[in-house]
């Protein structure tokens, strides 16, 4: 965070990108609305009085990071964010401040746009939890799960996806910088694929924050916060490098 | 005083295999307005990315106030930048001005605002995002947060590019303002020298990325000739009446009107001159900034 992170979020927050990600978060309330009709989308099955809030805003958590489109409209955002500056020249209106200070006051303001699509979705997650799924019979009524396992498994599913996500969105950074919008956003959903399959992968499964999620909590939750710190740390070394030399 | 001193600056992009700009050398002085000449691809727009910052030198320095620009950030503070239009198309135009004050810590200019807008003339579209504007509209909106600083050194990249001659006009008017009023050098890149020479009081010209000629007030300006039919006592005493009241020049059948002269009064002038059915040929002597381009 710096000066410039506040003037960079709000001008970001104005965007029509930005508002349509942001809209992704309200995806829990489609239940309000698949509830109307008798349909077998976005269908909900578990046992009898199992499901608490926690478990099913960690549900709502990695069917958004499945279905890839509020990720891809993040990509799109990093794009409009690097990429569209520097080739449509509105970096001049930044003249000489030093550029690591630009590039932090950019990723900060992106992540403080995460941060709020994360607290947003939480939110819909309660209100759609409290006022629809609690009627369900499969509901527990709980905010947190039964047993201490399930929390810490819901709990490392949880961090993993926006670990995963901030990773993603630093590597799409990285890529703005230097390439054009179409080469991000393929390499980027590359990344979000190769991130989906390794923990499935005997050779690959600990690439990635997500595949510690069945491991011992006590170390996983730590493991996971290295490795990505460990990523974001050189993607931003990088980005920090091309960015201060870039022309344009 | 020396404001900014540009020495044996070159660039060559990694893609060529010659200089885009070699050995530019020169100086600009508080309240110097100079114009920047030269073909297409002469180097132009490379000389004014690398005085942004844009671009990095192969070799040579620029110093601003004595200080190198390419060692330390914030250094161009004090710098009016457009050389694109640029601001943020999403943003209303206060709101972009309002923007551009908050990252460069310069909210006590928060007042200029209403003031900026209003000398371009775009006060009242103000709640409005420039996306849907016009171009001449949108250069003004980047004119406008140029200014909004009360910089001491503008850059200008074809600024009267796409401005019909009423906003042409109307810029030229609010660079001159602006420089009376705050002193302020500028350097204008443009193709279009009669707005140039209306403006700038020093030239530099560039081809094929050499500065071939500098020029400190220009020595012949352009000037148009109208040829006259024979006098009679009566046009004789039109002429005389002509040459008093607009301080033209007469000689050999020939009426010297300078380029200076106003719109309104050049008309008066071939009104007058029409009614008595006297011009015979009107001639455009070129000027010195207009030669440079003919001699290559």
């Amino acid at each position: 965070m710096n000066r410039l992170t506040i003037p960079t979020l709000k001008m970001l927050l104005k965007k029509k990108e930005t508002i349509i990600t942001l809209l992704f978060s309200l995806y829990p309330l489609l239940l309000f609305i698949v509830d109307w009709f008798h349909t077998n989308f976005m269908q909900i099955g578990a046992p009898k009085n199992s499901l608490g809030f926690l478990e099913f805003f960690s549900g709502v958590e990695s069917t958004q990071y499945q279905i890839a489109l509020p990720l891809v409209a993040f990509i799109y955002l990093v794009c409009t964010i690097f990429h569209d500056e520097i080739s449509s020249g509105v970096l001049f209106l930044y003249k000489d401040i030093d550029r690591t200070k630009i590039l932090n006051a950019k990723l900060g303001a992106l992540f403080i746009i995460y941060f709020i699509y994360f607290g947003l979705t939480l939110l819909s997650s309660l209100i759609t939890y409290y006022f629809s799924i609690i009627k369900k019979p499969y509901a527990s009524g709980k905010f947190l799960p039964q047993s201490n396992s399930d929390l810490q498994y819901v709990v490392l599913t949880i961090i993993s996806i926006m670990l995963v996500t901030i990773i993603i969105l630093s590597f799409a950074s990285l890529l703005s910088i230097k390439f054009g919008n179409g080469v991000t956003i393929i390499l980027g959903i590359l990344m979000m694929l190769t991130a989906s399959i390794a923990p499935q992968l005997k050779t690959v499964k600990y690439l990635f924050p997500n595949g510690y999620v069945n491991s011992a909590f006590n170390i996983a939750w730590i493991v996971m916060i290295v490795i990505s710190l460990v990523y974001c740390s050189i993607m931003y070394i990088i980005s920090d490098k091309i960015f201060k030399k870039l022309e344009f | 005083m020396t404001l900014l001193t540009v020495n044996a600056l070159s660039k060559k992009f990694k893609a060529n295999d010659f200089y885009s700009l070699q050995d530019a050398t020169f100086t600009v002085n508080e309240g110097d307005i100079v114009g920047l000449v030269g073909k297409n691809g002469a180097g132009k727009s490379t000389l004014l990315k690398l005085l942004t910052k844009a671009l990095r030198p192969s070799h040579g320095s620029i110093l601003f106030e004595d200080k190198d620009i390419n060692v330390q950030a914030n250094v161009l503070d004090d710098f009016g930048i457009m050389i694109e239009p640029v601001f943020y198309p999403h943003l209303t135009v206060e709101d972009n001005l309002d923007f551009f004050l908050n990252i460069h810590d310069k909210k006590e200019y928060s007042q200029n605002i209403e003031s900026t807008l209003k000398l371009v003339d775009l006060w009242e579209v103000r709640k409005r995002k420039p996306k849907n504007f016009s171009f001449g509209m949108k250069q003004r909106t980047a004119l406008a947060i140029a200014l909004v600083t009360e910089p001491k050194f503008i850059l200008l990249d074809e600024p009267f590019v796409g401005l019909d001659p009423v906003g042409v006009n109307n810029l030229i008017e609010i660079l001159k303002q602006w420089s009376i009023k705050n002193k302020t050098s500028m350097i204008i890149s443009s193709h279009q020298l009669k707005e140039l020479e209306s403006i700038c009081n020093r030239y530099i010209f560039i081809d094929a990325g050499h500065i071939k000629k500098q020029i400190s007030n220009l020595e012949q300006p352009s000037q148009m000739s109208i040829i006259l039919k024979s006098l009679d006592d009566k046009t004789s005493a039109v002429l005389e009446e002509l040459v008093r009241s607009y301080q033209l020049h007469y000689k050999n059948d020939r009426l010297i009107i300078p380029n200076s002269l106003s719109n309104q009064d050049l008309n008066e002038v071939l009104g007058k001159l029409a009614a008595q059915d006297l011009i015979a040929e009107i001639e455009k002597q070129e000027d010195e900034l207009e030669n440079l381009f003919v001699e290559d």
